[in-house]
């Protein structure tokens, strides 16, 4: 493990910045916190990049206008997104807009060391991508009214929305989703999310 | 023999009675001797007699003195004057009125003290006495060189003189020139009647025994058009009356010529010009020296405006006993001393009593004992002179929870001084349920709106709780994973923990607060700070303020922003506000979003809570319509926020208007009465 790795955190949360950085901290990085974008993008010095914890939500300059503007800096670096709980909407946004992964808040602590050290790590990154990579593949095996509930719970709907919107009933919407979540090896909303956006792109352009 | 003349009367009969005795004894031998006791006794005789005479001249001299200072202090002039008026005695007192010393004109004319006029008059009075031997009276008029005219009645008889047997005229002369002045004042007298008559702005009239006009006044020609020649000797019926009235005059007429005079009589009288005036009358008999029935003197008023007046001012009473019968508010005159002079329908109906068991009532019986009570010290200001207005709860007889809203205006006629005043009461009961009925539904939309506004704000509150929560999980991660790996230095394990603590009470502050605000409770009045208060909002509003972008400062100036205020409700409406101002702004593209809360105490009464935006602002159509009730801009919007806003503003005895900025945005202001 490179001891040298920064970990970038951007917070504008005191408490929830200065913990998480006794957390990664924990895991034998290096931790600099920033309280907000603009603030990062004054001090941040590209030869120390290993990933960034962006929080979307902030005043000033959010997460996501951050995550656009890094590219026209010509500053790359992997992005982790935090997001409030159960937020897929802008989750989606942000691994839209390039995001590297996303975590919601309250954390998963070994999730998020994992989704870090993937960053990361190179091998470690290939071997997740070629898991996420299955999951996309896995899409295959869906019938078309678990592909339709797929889509609408990634646009961030609720099961009761998605049964009047298909015409169908709140457990037909339920047991469509279980059924899905299995077949793709999900364990979560957010590896649904997760495999539904890396198949777009996947579909867009070339793969990994 | 002593001089007899120095003896008194009794030696001097004694001396008599002596001598004759001595005279009887004797015999004439001495002729001479008796010769002289003869001389002595006549000689004191003589002395005696003498004595006598002189007492009865002295008794006759007084008498005559006496007569004599009679005659002269007499206020009576008299005066003897012979044939040719030649003055032969004449008292003190005449001498006074003509100014002269009794010396001087004794002897001489009377003629010379008359004035030219009446020197006539005199010769012939004087004639007359003479001639008839009868009493004679004259008036005359004296005068003298350096006296005015003295105005006299001269009262003559002729006398006999004793001694001289000559016939003279005895006159008394009184001064009537009192009585004269007072009968030149009488005639001015007659003349001022005589004017009053004329110019007096009565009728007066006079008929004769069958009712034609024997004469009429001045006024009474101005009042008719016609002149006095033109009507005298008219038919005053027949000719004045009009015909509806003839009858009925004829009979009152009948009746004044036997003595029943119907006093105060109205009737109308028809003028020249064909109007009718109309006349109240006063009627005298006129009777002769005999007592017999003469004629009629009328006195007539025209009251003809009088009578419009009185119409109008009955027809006007009456217009206002309706309106304030009408009105469904309790009116009532009271007295200084505190008694009923009025009271409308509505008022007596109200005590369930006629107007006439009220009226000339004291308070207290109308009212009862306690809730006089209550009254007492609003009348005592009213009769003051100060005028009171309040809302009492009084206990009335058969009535239950009774509010009254009571005015008591001091009434102060023209005269300046305070004659009672007047009482205004409404009976406010059902309002005053009203009100408590308003209120309740006040809190319980402010209830179900505040449900409502949380249910949207729902993921934005539960970021906000997420973020303590973050925290204390990481805390304890990184304890955790520190002490497995033997790297938790005992000394960090307090700070990890007291960040722990402080994070869960971050967390229990926006639970509490959220509690508070989901409960549905009674209007609570507390004693805050504005200024606090603004800030704890402001707690429920960051992840609002995240999600939309919209930087929220204060400016909190108000020094003393003490106010008493049910927390909840002014908490929901700074909340609503500020969610209207952040969603108004949420349109704006790539600008800078910005709230600002001001408040400050613009007087000494009251704070301003302002929440200024630099959203698009509001049209006019839009600035008059906000606070309307279903009125909204929002898609998905009841339109009730902003009128219930005001609604609690309102319930706070405060203000809530809203006001364009100079440049851009809108501020919404509330204004809260200041709590000592």
């Amino acid at each position: 493990m490179n001891k040298k790795t920064i970990i970038h955190i951007i917070d504008d949360d005191e408490a929830v910045r200065e913990s998480l950085k006794l957390v990664i901290r924990s895991a034998d990085y290096e931790v600099v916190t920033y309280h907000s974008a603009e603030i990062f993008l004054k001090k941040f010095k590209p030869e120390s990049a290993g990933c960034l914890l962006l929080d979307i939500r902030m005043p000033g300059m959010s997460g996501l206008e951050l995550q656009a503007l890094l590219p026209t800096l010509h500053i790359y670096i992997p992005v982790i997104v935090m997001t409030g709980y159960g937020d897929v909407p802008t989750a989606v946004r942000a691994m839209k807009a390039g995001a590297m992964d996303f975590i919601e808040k309250p954390y998963n602590h070994d999730q998020l060391l994992n989704r870090i050290d993937a960053c990361v790590n190179d091998a470690k990154s290939r071997e997740t991508l070629a898991q996420q990579l299955k999951g996309i593949n896995r899409v295959e095996l869906l019938t078309p009214r678990e592909r339709e509930v797929m889509t609408l719970l990634v646009d961030g709907k609720i099961n009761k929305v998605i049964a009047a919107e298909l015409g169908i009933s709140t457990r037909t919407v339920e047991a469509h989703r279980a059924n899905l979540m299995e077949k793709l090896q999900a364990k979560s909303l957010s590896d649904i999310v997760r495999i539904s956006v890396l198949r777009n792109k996947q579909l867009i352009s070339a793969p990994y | 023999m002593k001089d007899i003349k120095t003896l008194n009367d009794n030696q001097l009969l004694q001396q008599l009675n002596l001598s004759k005795a001595s005279l009887a004894d004797r015999t004439s031998e001495n002729d001479l001797d008796y010769l002289a006791l003869d001389l002595q006794i006549h000689q004191i005789s003589l002395e005696l007699k003498n004595r006598a005479l002189r007492k009865s001249q002295i008794a006759l001299k007084q008498s005559r003195d006496r007569y004599t200072e009679l005659y002269d202090l007499s206020p009576i002039g008299y005066v003897d004057l012979d044939k040719k008026g030649n003055i032969i005695d004449i008292n003190l007192t005449a001498c006074k009125m003509i100014n002269k010393e009794r010396a001087q004109i004794q002897g001489g004319s009377f003629h010379r003290f008359l004035t030219q006029n009446c020197k006539n008059t005199f010769a012939k009075h004087l004639q007359r006495v003479f001639d008839t031997k009868q009493k004679t009276v004259n008036e005359l008029e004296l005068q003298t060189p350096w006296q005015n005219i003295i105005s006299i009645r001269l009262e003559s008889i002729a006398t006999n003189n004793d001694i001289t047997h000559q016939v003279s005229c005895r006159s008394a002369i009184i001064d009537i020139n009192a009585s004269k002045q007072a009968l030149t004042t009488l005639n001015t007298k007659e003349d001022f009647a005589e004017n009053l008559i004329q110019i007096a702005p009565s009728i007066i009239l006079v008929l004769d025994t069958v009712g034609n006009i024997v004469s009429v006044n001045a006024f009474f020609e101005l009042l008719t058009g016609y002149s006095l020649v033109e009507v005298k000797g008219k038919n005053w019926i027949e000719t004045f009356i009009p015909l509806r009235e003839q009858d009925h005059i004829h009979s009152l007429f009948y009746n004044a010529t036997h003595g029943n005079r119907a006093a105060g009589n109205i009737n109308p009288i028809m003028t020249r010009s064909g109007d009718e005036k109309l006349i109240e009358w006063y009627d005298t008999a006129l009777l002769d020296n005999a007592g017999n029935f003469n004629g009629i003197l009328a006195i007539g008023q025209d009251i003809t405006s009088r009578i419009n007046v009185e119409m109008a001012l009955l027809e006007s009473e009456h217009q206002l006993r309706l309106i304030t019968d009408a009105l469904p508010v309790l009116i009532a005159h009271i007295d200084n001393q505190q008694c009923y002079l009025f009271n409308n329908k509505v008022h007596h109906q109200w005590f369930s009593l006629s107007d006439a068991e009220i009226t000339g009532k004291h308070i207290k019986d109308v009212f009862g004992k306690k809730a006089y009570a209550i009254l007492a010290p609003f009348i005592k200001s009213a009769l003051d002179g100060e005028q009171v207005a309040c809302e009492l709860q009084l206990p009335i007889k058969n009535k239950n929870d009774c509010f009254v809203m009571v005015n008591f205006f001091p009434y102060i006629p023209n005269s300046g001084t305070l004659n009672g005043f007047f009482a205004l009461m409404s009976d406010i009961t059902q309002f005053k349920h009203r009100e408590v009925d308003v209120l309740q539904r006040l809190i319980t939309l402010a209830h179900q709106s505040r449900l409502n506004m949380l249910g949207e704000m729902t993921s934005e509150i539960a970021h906000e709780l997420n973020q303590p929560l973050t925290a204390i999980s990481n805390y304890c991660a990184a304890g955790l994973r520190l002490h497995k790996v033997g790297k938790l230095a005992t000394e960090e394990i307090p700070k990890f923990l007291s960040e722990i603590i402080g994070q869960v009470e971050r967390a229990n502050q926006i639970i509490r607060h959220l509690r508070d605000f989901t409960q549905k409770r009674e209007l609570q009045l507390k004693k805050l700070n504005l200024n606090d208060l603004i800030t704890d909002v402001l707690q429920l509003m960051v992840g609002e303020k995240h999600k939309y972008d919209v930087s929220l400062s204060t400016a909190l100036e108000a020094e003393n922003a003490c106010v008493l205020i049910d927390k909840i409700l002014i908490e929901q409406v700074i909340l609503n506000l500020l969610r209207n101002a952040i969603e108004a702004m949420a349109d704006q593209k790539n600008q800078n979003r910005n709230i600002i809360i001001r408040t400050l105490t613009s007087n000494t009464n009251t704070i301003v809570v302002k929440i200024i935006d630099n959203g698009p602002g509001l049209s006019d159509e839009l600035m008059s319509q906000v606070f309307e009730p279903f009125f909204t801009t929002k898609e998905d919007g009841m339109g009730l926020g902003l009128s219930m806003c005001r609604s609690i503003i309102d319930t706070h005895q405060g203000k809530l208007w809203v006001t364009q900025n100079a440049r851009v945005g809108t501020t919404f202001n509330i204004e809260l009465p200041l709590h000592d």
